[in-house]
């Protein structure tokens, strides 16, 4: 009697198959539009987070693909490709850093490198208060601890499953909720002491 | 993971009463929302920045650019020149000379070392190697030819 085999298989972990197909297949482009598709916002929001900076953002993330593009053939498989891609975009951040403290070095920064958490925020078109929140938002999380905060961003902004957090992190389930649930104490506790709050509340209470 | 199960966990999380609940879900949900379209925008062209800088090496704004670093190293070089040719020292003319063209540091190569310990770093990871992060040896590779302390 034959049995029907089920392969659970995540979203990311189908993706990832399908590229490495894609490129035993000898589709290098095909592969190569699939993971700069489907990782972008991955590695962007990263980015930007670590860089608090649009536009240094998207040149870290255009980077984090070049490279990625050129070396997934020698890819190991040690790890995930979504770990493996957060690795490189972490250290590319890093590097910029270090970059910016040689030329610093020198004498030779801009206000160009200098950070902009405001123009990090959301697009011009969008409401002023919802920018002021953003602002906010990006205050409340600096005072978090970091593995709390790191926690928060990539369950709650990047909708990563723990698995996959703990796979990238190296730390286990059972700890990554525990700094989400405090992650959210924490910011519900800051939120409530708001002005955002208080106008939300007024609001909703007159409707 | 989807967006509705991330913010119905977000809600389990938020023990406070309910309005409190509906409040901080909310903010939080909106602000998502704009930070979400605003990572839409930002990476829109990306796969065609991606594709483009694969074919023509690179299309990023000249952020990284090591010219002035270059131009110190220069300044550097000159000062070894200067020390070499009118220092203390008393060499023939030949020696003096060839020691000029062994002293002489390779600015043009600052921006290919850069770009050679990036791509180093990512062999490195992609090797399985715990040696990922860049350290203070590989910073020392690109200054240590002029004794630089940062």
């Amino acid at each position: 009697m034959l049995h029907a085999v089920t392969i659970h298989m995540t979203d990311s972990e189908g993706i990832e198959a399908e590229i490495l197909q894609a490129l035993r297949a000898g589709e290098r482009d095909r592969a190569i539009t699939t993971l700069v598709r489907r990782y972008q916002r991955f590695v962007y929001s990263i980015a930007l987070r670590q860089m608090n900076h649009v536009e240094d953002a998207q040149d870290i993330t255009q980077e984090v693909l070049l490279r990625a593009a050129r070396f997934i053939d020698g890819f190991g498989q040690q790890s995930s490709l979504q770990t493996w891609l957060y690795r490189i975009t972490i250290n590319q951040c890093r590097s910029e850093f270090r970059r910016r403290r040689i030329k610093s070095f020198f004498g030779i920064g801009n206000d160009e490198d200098q950070i902009d958490v405001a123009s990090s925020g959301p697009l011009p078109s969008q409401h002023a208060e919802g920018r002021d929140f953003d602002d906010y938002m990006q205050r409340v999380l600096a005072k978090l601890p970091p593995k709390q905060r790191e926690t928060f961003c990539l369950r709650f902004y990047d909708e990563l499953s723990y698995e996959q957090i703990s796979a990238i992190t190296g730390t286990s389930q059972g700890a990554l909720k525990a700094n989400y649930h405090w992650a959210v104490k924490k910011i519900a506790e800051h939120l409530k002491q708001s002005e955002f709050y208080a106008h939300w509340s007024t609001s909703h209470d007159a409707e | 993971m989807t967006p509705n199960e991330t913010q119905n966990e977000l809600r389990d999380q938020l023990s406070q009463s309910q309005a409190e609940a509906d409040a901080v879900a909310s903010l939080l949900a909106s602000h998502k929302s704009r930070r979400d379209a605003s990572i839409d925008s930002a990476t829109m062209s990306m796969s065609t920045r991606v594709h483009h800088a694969l074919t023509q090496q690179t299309v990023s704004r000249p952020r990284f650019g090591f010219v002035p670093v270059a131009s110190a190293l220069s300044l550097a070089t000159a000062a070894v020149v200067l020390f070499l040719s009118f220092g203390p020292t008393e060499r023939p003319l030949t020696h003096a000379a060839d020691t000029l063209v062994d002293a002489r540091v390779d600015v043009s190569s600052a921006p290919s070392d850069v770009d050679g310990l990036a791509d180093e770093l990512v062999r490195r990871n992609s090797a399985g190697s715990d040696a990922w992060t860049i350290t203070e040896a590989d910073v020392d590779r690109l200054l240590g030819e002029v004794d630089l302390e940062l």
